[in-house]
């Protein structure tokens, strides 16, 4: 018999050796370990931003308190920026620090030097922002839907960005929410939550279409309480879900429980109660005889099969 | 010179050739139709270079160095030298000009093809480099010795006074890339072959971080026990170290792995592999060479006719089959072209 080459995949496949014990063997660093970290002198007006940055707003006054400590004790570290042509940069990281040397009417900005793909600057710009954890998960969303048709598929994206791949999909919710959901997004960011926008797109999702007029007006509703403070993010879905299921019941929210307690003499030994869930009767534990459930039981069961012939 | 040439099957083997014998021997003038012709580097060259429909004699040395695959490991007794003289007479074999140059003082590769160290006359690399930075007259050509018919397998020998090339390289200023410039600066005669073969010491030196400074890609032998992985840390370090002293030139330096001495019944084996395919899962070669007795027989020191490479003395035994493997991934590892023809 011949036999056959040893190699580290048949090995591994047989499951003779294994592939992922904690290694314990130093690293060959990669050359991205590697930083170069003289700075150098550029000119603002060759500098742009990155177009991949997600974040949208600049506060005024952030800016200037900025401008105000890099005026007093100079810019501690420089910005990061990649070689785009001969005479063109594309700030990586610390767009902040290069607006407010526009502001101070500098000229020139210390920057270091990266090589970067496209798609290392998308996942640059977010990683460093959602680190920062001052993003809004819509400026998120929006900044990952940009990067996507860099990476092959939606997993690699996740990988990249270290996100769950669960937790991406939420972030890509926001799509699925209506236009003047969006408009006031654009805005407010911060209005939604990807949760809070991932329920909302469940439910209306399952809405059937008659209902779905309806739905986005409950939707519309929502937003103006939460904008009020009036209501939190979380429940939007909720309250949709459950309009929808009164509406379908040609019922009033108000009207949710009507529950009636059942006496003997003044002692409460159980309750009715009518609600969208349905009718529910309850009678507590040893008041009824055996003998009386029992009648109970036939006389209900009679009276539903009543209710079908009629 | 050696004769070295193998039969029909393996020849038809690295020549890529898919169709019948009787074809196949057609390739070739002078052969007989018999069954144990046997066929050199320089047929197989001649004969892939036919299929491809080039005429060998008007093909013109590129202007450009080779792919340079440095054997190194920060430990003695790895199998460097075995992997080093075995891949180059088997990519030799496969029709690439091979340019071998022993960088240890040990000299074991230049004794691996049975030329006496002792005895020869022998100018060595480091030699040759002092040279060329002194201003000295120095033919390279003339310290090559010719292994395989038409220059398909050559070597620059090395003997003891090797050692003294590390205190003569502590006065060069930018001595890491003594070698680097030596090579440019004789690209006329190292552009001539396909592919450099480099057999470092085991040491950390001046001598050994020159030639890896010359390289992309290092080929670092692991011994399949714990010393060997403890190795791994001396090489790592000495690696990261170079990388980050020169990463402001563009240089970087990467490693490629394979694994040598598997045995099926030693667990510490499994187990040092599983380590090592675990730390660095993308930068191992899947060719794993076996401990095999094949690998392990005598070898007559200085005698020609008995020493050579696993592949010229036992050429159908399963150590040769693991060194032809793997010479055939470091073609498409390392990006060997023939005669700057890249052949998919």
């Amino acid at each position: 018999m011949k036999k056959k080459p040893i190699t580290v995949s048949g090995l591994v496949q047989s499951g003779v050796i294994q592939n992922n014990l904690d290694s314990s063997l130093p690293k060959f660093k990669g050359q991205t370990d590697f930083a170069n970290t003289i700075a150098v002198s550029v000119p603002l007006e060759q500098i742009q931003p990155n177009p991949y940055q997600p974040r949208r707003i600049f506060p005024e006054s952030e800016l200037q308190e900025l401008a105000a400590s890099i005026t007093e004790i100079g810019l501690i570290q420089p910005i990061a920026v990649r070689k785009v042509t001969e005479n063109g940069y594309q700030i990586i990281a610390g767009e902040r620090r290069f607006r407010a040397f526009k502001q101070l009417n500098k000229t020139e900005i210390p920057c270091v030097l990266f090589s970067a793909t496209d798609a290392d600057m998308a996942v640059m710009a977010i990683a460093e922002n959602v680190s920062r954890q001052d993003l809004s998960d819509y400026e998120i969303s929006k900044s990952i839907r940009q990067v996507e048709k860099q990476f092959p598929s939606k997993t690699s994206l996740a990988e990249a960005l270290g996100f769950q791949r669960e937790d991406m999909y939420r972030y890509f919710a926001f799509d699925a929410l209506p236009d003047f959901v969006i408009e006031k997004l654009e805005t407010n960011p911060r209005l939604l939550a990807r949760n809070a926008a991932a329920e909302i797109k469940r439910v209306l999702n399952k809405t059937s279409p008659e209902h779905h007029e309806f739905a986005l007006s409950v939707l519309v509703e929502a937003l103006t309480l939460l904008e009020q403070g009036e209501i939190d993010q979380t429940k939007i879905a909720q309250l949709i879900e459950q309009k929808i299921k009164h509406l379908s019941a040609g019922e009033n929210l108000d009207l949710d429980k009507k529950k009636e307690h059942l006496f003997i003499n003044t002692k409460k030994v159980g309750h009715f109660s009518l609600s969208t869930k349905g009718i529910e009767v309850k009678i507590a534990a040893g008041v009824l005889s055996d003998e009386k459930s029992t009648t109970l039981k036939k006389i209900i069961n009679e009276f539903l099969n009543s209710t079908v012939t009629e | 010179m050696r004769n070295f040439g193998v039969k029909l099957k393996l020849a038809k083997e690295f020549t890529g050739f898919v169709g019948n014998s009787a074809e196949f021997r057609a390739l070739f003038e002078k052969k007989t139709n018999q069954y144990h012709n046997t066929y050199s580097a320089q047929d197989i060259r001649k004969a892939r270079l036919t299929l491809l429909g080039i005429d060998p004699s008007l093909l013109q040395a590129e202007n450009k160095l080779p792919p340079i695959i440095n054997c190194r490991m920060a430990k003695g007794g790895t199998g460097k030298t075995t992997i080093c003289g075995g891949i180059a007479s088997a990519l030799s074999m496969f029709g690439y000009k091979v340019l071998m140059i022993d960088g240890d003082p040990q000299a074991s590769l230049t004794g691996l093809f049975g030329i006496n160290w002792a005895t020869e006359n022998i100018t060595h690399i480091g030699e040759l480099m002092q040279k060329f930075f002194r201003k000295e007259e120095y033919d390279i050509a003339e310290a090559v010795r010719p292994l395989y018919e038409g220059n398909m397998l050559d070597l620059i020998a090395a003997d003891i006074s090797l050692v003294n090339t590390d205190s003569w390289l502590m006065g060069v200023t930018n001595r890491e890339f003594v070698f680097k410039k030596f090579l440019d600066a004789n690209i006329d005669f190292f552009g001539q072959y396909d592919v450099i073969l480099i057999d470092s010491a085991p040491s950390t030196n001046l001598l050994t971080n020159a030639l890896m400074c010359a390289c992309e890609k290092i080929l670092a032998v692991a011994w399949l026990d714990g010393q060997s992985l403890k190795a791994m840390q001396v090489l790592a370090s000495n690696v990261n170290e170079l990388n980050d002293a020169f990463h402001s030139m563009g240089f970087h330096l990467d490693v490629h792995i394979v694994a040598n001495g598997y045995h099926p019944s030693y667990s510490p084996c499994k187990d040092a592999l599983s380590t090592l395919i675990s730390s660095y899962p993308d930068k191992m070669n899947n060719t794993v060479i076996p401990h095999a007795v094949s690998f392990m027989k005598q070898v007559e020191l200085f005698k020609e006719e008995n020493s050579g490479t696993v592949l010229e003395r036992e050429p159908n035994s399963i150590a040769a089959r693991a060194i032809i493997d793997l010479a055939k991934s470091l073609v498409k590892e390392y990006g060997i072209k023939l005669s700057g023809i890249q052949v998919i």
